[in-house]
């Protein structure tokens, strides 16, 4: 398990997990479901926020709502 | 028959809808709730159908005000505001997300169209959907494709409308779904993650993407728009030439327009007959409503690119990149939405704080936001600019009233940090705030519609501000045009009688009694009141009425100068109200406009807490008294205070 | 005579306008400042 905010530019992952928390049901609204697949493609000056594509669709996570996600890489 | 649109944000809802309305659309607000309503109508024949846009959501359960509203009016059948119709409108390239709140939209067995939107996309990132396959899953609903931005769809959409059978009976997708209760999350959870389980299946099947989902373009542009030197060389770009727009290229128009009222009035009060209507008019309304037709161009201005901003999807990447420099002052990523909106009008900026989910966020940002110097502060600051600040320029090129005029927007910036960051230690909150934000693709403007929007928005202001700015100018220009009693008459006795006033030439002589007529007016009477209190700061009366009036509303501060000073020149010779100003002086004989109590005038102006609207407008978003008073009470103490530093330091 | 009594009515109906303006504003609960075209000008959206 890893970090997501860590990952470099261009990671593919798949999501295994996500804690719950305040934006729990805001995540899963969203999309944010155990095995959709997350790449990362941008980050924020300073690497906070970060962005991901999600199902096509671009979404940006700070990097302690982006911690909520386990996740594991792809290929 | 009502018709409501849903669906999720960013999915080209608006453009559906005003494909089906036209402009045949008014704004109102949903009932016991402060949320814009989007209301149209639709005429087929003889038939005549409403239409509502409801605000996008990405499921029935809320997560924000906005959101709550689809909620409210979902769960109860009862209602008056209950659609016949709802026509849901989905981003085709992204199927699996929007199905979510479709379905349970679906489950609710409300008569249902569902709109393909963007279609255009799909063939664009190679994706292809079997509408048969999809039909097949929801049977009972309409399914059509449309590209609405670009206008087609249309037909198709109101043929499946007029086709819409109201008695269907439905299936569940879900079965036998019910509406959870609001507080009940983990049901909430539990019915979502089913939802999704079916609709990946679903979406296995009817869905075949041939490459990638990505959209290359707008990640080759963010790549740009993001980087940590390019991203925000890119945004201060983007907002020095908002700002050389609207200050200096505006300001030809804008010439023309000051010049033509001054005509106009001179040119009235010869052929009127001559009496008290003919004052009224010339002196009152002409002058008064004159001194704000002349911004309109500025305003114009600030609309279009607010506009293009976020159409294009550039104001989400602002949000991004200024996040984290926001959060030390307690803001949000999200609050540069309110501030930027702010520096046209705080009212809409206040309004815009909905989006940030975060109590104490909210607060703080709705608190700061009047900081950001509005569109009505700009005659203000152009008149005293103008009239104080000498026409230099260094090193050939910059501006030495350009610069200033810069200045007082970032002395509001300052203000905006330093009191969010106090305010973050005095609010006490538990909740974390958080971002969650999505970044649309980048698009083309719609130039029409951002044409049409703004003439009916500067349309607006001229028919709905104008009429409170004429009642104003009327009322002022009574108490300015008499006084209690005989005082008026008395005054001028006595003033004819004086020794230095038979030295005047004619003109002068002129003058001298207008002016006195304006000091023992009702209104000159008030100004001398209030006089004490404001000559620290070096105003004079004068000066005091136009403080009062501005808090009904900050235009009104140049029409009211523009009303005392036109009651009191003759009316006949065309002096433009900046000559009159700088030829001014006070009772003691100085310049009433001076470097030292122009720039005094202006700081006040930044820090002072902006019209009366903006306090309804607190009021009513944080359904108290409390915070809009502690908010005018606190600007106002800063505002006097730094602008009796100024001028105490410049005089 | 009628310039004075077209005067005066103005007033009084400049004054009635202005305290009903207000009195919505402050006690109704209206969505944005009536019309105020710069209030709607202003008007952005991001999601949720």
């Amino acid at each position: 398990m890893i970090e997501l905010s860590s990952l470099k530019i261009g990671t593919k992952t798949e999501i295994i997990s996500i804690e719950h928390s305040s934006i729990y049901s805001k995540l899963v609204e969203m999309g944010f479901l155990v095995g959709s697949t997350l790449e990362v493609v941008f980050k924020a000056p300073f690497g906070d926020p970060i962005a991901i594509e999600l199902n096509g669709i671009v979404i940006s996570l700070r990097k302690d709502e982006a911690a909520f996600i386990k996740v594991r890489e792809t290929k | 028959m009502k018709i409501a649109l849903f669906g999720n944000p960013n999915t080209g809802k608006s453009s559906v809808f005003n494909l089906l309305t036209g402009l045949r659309q008014q704004v109102g607000n949903f009932a016991g709730s402060t949320v814009d309503k989007r209301e149209g109508f639709l005429t087929i024949g003889k038939e005549r159908y409403t239409i509502t846009d409801f605000p996008g959501a990405y499921s029935v359960y809320p997560r924000s005000k906005d959101e709550k509203i689809v909620y409210d009016v979902l769960t109860n059948k009862n209602q008056e505001i209950y659609p016949d119709v709802a026509v849901f409108v989905i981003d085709a390239a992204n199927l699996e997300r929007n199905l979510l709140f479709f379905t349970q939209v679906y489950d609710l067995n409300i008569p249902l169209i569902l709109v393909l939107n963007m279609w255009d996309l799909t063939a664009k990132r190679k994706i292809e959907i079997d509408i048969e396959k999809l039909q097949e899953a929801f049977p009972g609903v309409q399914i059509v494709t449309s590209n609405a931005r670009l206008g087609f769809g249309k037909t198709r959409i109101i043929q499946a409308i007029q086709n819409i059978n109201l008695e269907a009976q439905r299936s569940f997708f879900i079965k036998e779904y019910l509406i959870a209760e609001i507080n009940d999350q983990e049901k909430q959870i539990t019915e979502t993650t089913l939802r999704y389980q079916k609709i990946k299946k679903l979406i296995f099947e009817v869905e075949k993407i041939n490459e990638t989902k990505t959209d290359v373009f707008s990640r080759k542009i963010d790549k740009i728009v993001v980087h940590p030197i390019w991203g925000y060389a890119i945004f201060i770009v983007v907002l020095l030439i908002i700002f050389q727009f609207i200050f200096s290229f505006a300001s030809i128009p804008m010439e023309l327009i000051d010049g033509i009222f001054t005509n106009f009035a001179a040119h009235t009060s010869q052929i009127l007959p001559t009496g008290v209507f003919n004052n009224l008019i010339c002196h009152g309304i002409i002058p008064g409503i004159g001194g704000v037709v002349v911004f309109i161009p500025q305003i114009a201005l600030l609309f279009f690119f607010i506009a293009i901003l976020e159409e294009t999807g550039y104001l989400a990447r602002v949000v991004f990149i200024m996040d984290r420099l926001m959060r030390p002052f307690g803001l949000n990523g999200k609050s540069v939405v309110p501030l930027m909106s702010s520096v046209a009008c705080a009212i809409p900026a206040v309004m815009a704080t909905r989006t940030i989910s975060n109590w104490k966020e909210r607060m703080i940002t709705i608190f700061v936001a009047p900081f950001m110097s509005c569109s009505a502060r700009i005659p203000v600051y152009t008149l005293l600019i103008s009239l104080v600040i000498p026409k230099i320029y260094y090193f050939g090129f910059i501006n030495l009233q350009g610069f200033v005029l810069f200045s007082l927007y970032s002395l509001g910036l300052v203000a905006v940090l330093l009191v969010s960051f106090i305010m973050k230690f005095i609010i006490r909150s538990e909740e974390k705030g958080f971002l969650l934000l999505e970044l649309p693709s980048y698009k083309n403007p719609r130039w029409t519609n951002i044409g049409i929007s703004i003439i009916e928005k500067i349309k607006l202001f001229i028919f709905d501000a104008g009429k409170v700015i004429l009642a104003i100018s009327i009322i002022l220009w009574a108490l300015a045009s008499y006084g209690p009693g005989n005082s008026i008459e008395e005054t001028l006795v006595k003033t004819k009688e004086l020794k230095s006033f038979s030295d005047l030439n004619e003109v002068e002589k002129e003058r001298e009694l207008a002016s006195v007529k304006l000091e023992a007016s009702y209104i000159g009477r008030m100004g001398k009141f209030i006089e004490p209190v404001i000559s620290p700061l070096g105003y004079d009366w004068k000066i005091g009425i136009s403080l009062i009036t501005s808090f009904a509303a900050r235009e009104v501060f140049v029409g009211s100068l523009a009303t005392i000073y036109a009651v009191q020149d003759d009316g006949a010779t065309k002096t433009r109200l900046i000559d009159r100003l700088k030829r001014d002086r006070n009772s003691k004989g100085e310049k009433t406009y001076t470097i030292a109590s122009g720039v005094s005038l202006m700081i006040f102006y930044v820090f002072a807490m902006q019209c009366m609207s903006t306090l309804a407008v607190v009021k009513r978003e944080t359904n108290s008294w409390k915070w809009p008073l502690i908010q005018l009470l606190v600007m106002g103490i800063i505002a006097y205070l730094s602008a009796y530093l100024a001028f105490q330091l410049l005089h | 005579m009628a310039q004075t009594i077209i005067v005066i009515l103005s007033i009084i109906i400049a004054i009635g306008y202005l305290l009903r303006h207000f009195w919505k504003m402050l006690f109704q609960k209206k969505s944005s400042c009536e019309g105020c075209g710069i209030a709607k000008g202003g008007e952005t959206k991001i999601q949720p």
